[in-house]
């Protein structure tokens, strides 16, 4: 087999290995080619210990600890993965009514998540109650259209993020849902919500035309699709409505998604929308492979999207 | 000349290296296929979960059948009304004319039939939402109730009975009486909804006694105070909503 054809192959999924994957160490002699696993939840809701077995609907499903030992699994196959939470870490058991928040970060920082935007149930112990957690939380949170210079997260929280793995620069952005009507003014106080398309769009465009990044990354909690309400600001209204963002993880909707949705953005250009339901019960994963080529020149590439 | 230029135009965009995106791969792995816990992880959880359980295992009652939320009505959405109606009454030392819990506050689709714990009505309603208790005019209530019904329906307490049409409430009777713009109802709601949640900024306005309590808790009272009379938790399915199409 022409090597051409052994790449196109092996990238495409033809070749894949016992775990149903092209794994990162086939690629070791391809230095053209590099390998990029994006792990992602949202939604969790204080979901530390698996649904109880009660027989309702759940039960026995999702679980920090079962998570945790998926995630360090992938971990030892696999080089360059970046792990994210899309919001809602707060607020569904009595671990959130308790301790404030405290476990769930301090388990995340064990899972060495890399970021997380926030929900608005993040809002839900007040903009104070978010603030005294925030050291138990050994990685950032990234919201892009969050105004916060006038309360208490002022410069605590990141309007964007650069991961560098191998060569490849991974720009990360954060959006968050419009707070007035969802949340009680009293717990976001003078929080600031900005538009989610400007802000996405401008820090998108500055990641890929500034700062030199291969792909743009958006984590949202505005919620997948609204179909009933189609002038609401969702997921798809943002992957139609920007330009330079590549794959947006969601949440707030708590959407099943049987495979991820494509959309064309203002450039043509196609942006990926996933989500992973809700309460740790799915961990999404998203294998990239980029070829580093002249820009005309791309051998593997069939824009092939498997799932 | 012009031919040379843009030659060497061209040569120097396809001399710039790029990433290309060569292939993307989607999966949704469930925890259900892993029966391996992360130790360490474990061993953090621990010391939290001995603290909670003391509390959160007690029982408070037997459910003699699955409670499971929906719309328009539902038998754990028409169960916790009643006790909210219930217990408004007692808290607020007057009757009241229909008690409303917003239906994305209530955060899990069912509790099943068997035990139920204080753990379980921590999942129902998490959030610190207390009860509150509004002074409304019927012009106002009827808002209300619109925004109701274009949602589908919300759990309400035995004492209304609407049928929605077009999204809009109809035929509603209140205690067995038609509703009276004119007059002023009594109502016993979360805070959330009494303070503009859920697209209700218009009841911001309306005369409010907060309570104090939460939601969660007078809930837990009520299931409390069951027990230790020896009385068994009883669910009115009634249909309270009617939708026509």
């Amino acid at each position: 087999m022409k090597r051409k054809e052994f790449l196109q192959q092996a990238v495409g999924g033809l070749i894949v290995s016992a775990t149903g994957r092209f794994p990162y160490d086939a690629l070791q002699d391809e230095p053209n080619l590099t390998k990029i696993t994006i792990l992602h939840t949202n939604d969790v809701h204080s979901r530390i210990d698996p649904f109880p077995m009660d027989g309702s609907r759940n039960q026995g499903l999702g679980g920090a600890a079962k998570r945790a030992k998926m995630i360090s699994q992938i971990r030892a196959q696999e080089k360059n993965v970046l792990l994210f939470d899309c919001g809602d870490i707060f607020q569904g058991t009595p671990y959130f009514n308790f301790f404030g928040g405290e476990l769930e970060f301090k388990l995340m920082t064990e899972m060495k998540y890399d970021a997380s935007t926030m929900g608005n149930h993040d809002f839900d112990a007040g903009i104070d109650g978010f603030e005294k957690q925030l050291g138990h939380a050994d990685f950032p949170f990234i919201v892009s259209n969050y105004n916060f210079s006038d309360t208490i997260l002022d410069k605590k929280v990141l309007p964007y993020k650069i991961f560098e793995q191998d060569d490849l620069r991974i720009g990360v952005i954060g959006i968050g849902i419009e707070l007035d009507g969802l949340v009680s003014a009293d717990l976001y106080g003078h929080t600031q919500y900005l538009d989610p398309i400007a802000a996405a769009d401008r820090q998108a465009s500055s990641l890929k035309k500034e700062r030199n990044c291969d792909y743009v990354i958006c984590l949202s909690h505005l919620g997948y699709n609204y179909r009933n309400e189609p002038s609401r600001v969702s997921d798809v209204i943002l992957a139609q409505n920007t330009k330079n963002i590549d794959l947006i993880l969601g949440g707030h909707t708590h959407t099943f998604m049987r495979r991820p949705d494509r959309r064309r953005n203002l450039d043509g250009h196609e942006v990926i929308i996933n989500q992973a339901g809700w309460a740790g019960i799915l961990l999404g994963r998203i294998d990239l492979i980029f070829e580093k080529n002249k820009k005309s020149k791309c051998t593997t590439c069939q824009n092939k999207l498997v799932y | 000349m012009y031919k040379s230029l843009i030659l060497v135009a061209f040569v120097l965009i396809s001399c710039k290296t790029t990433q290309h995106i060569s292939s993307t791969e989607v999966a949704y792995l469930s925890t259900e296929a892993h029966t391996v816990s992360d130790g360490e992880i474990e061993a953090m959880i621990s010391p939290y979960r001995s603290q909670l359980s003391k509390k959160m295992n007690v029982v408070l009652g037997e459910l003699d059948q699955d409670l499971v939320k929906g719309k328009p009505n539902s038998n754990l959405g028409s169960w916790f009304t009643d006790i909210l109606h219930a217990e408004a009454e007692a808290i607020f030392d007057t009757e009241i004319d229909l008690a409303v819990q917003n239906y994305g506050g209530l955060r899990i689709p069912s509790v099943p039939a068997g035990p139920l714990t204080v753990n379980k009505i921590y999942e129902l309603m998490p959030f610190d939402n207390t009860l509150v208790l509004l002074d409304i005019s019927g012009v106002t209530l009827k808002l209300f109730l619109d925004g109701i019904a274009a949602s589908g329906g919300w759990p309400v307490s035995h004492t209304l009975s609407m049928t929605i049409i077009d999204e809009q409430a109809t035929d509603i009777m209140i205690r067995d009486q038609a509703l009276d713009p004119n007059k002023t109802y009594k109502i016993a709601i979360p805070d959330y909804v009494a303070r503009g949640g859920d697209k209700n900024d218009f009841l911001k306005g309306v005369p409010l006694t907060d309570s104090g309590l939460f939601i969660r808790e007078v809930v837990i009272d009520h299931l409390n105070t069951l027990q230790e009379n020896g009385l068994p938790i009883t669910v009115n399915n009634s249909k309270r909503i009617k939708v026509k199409r």
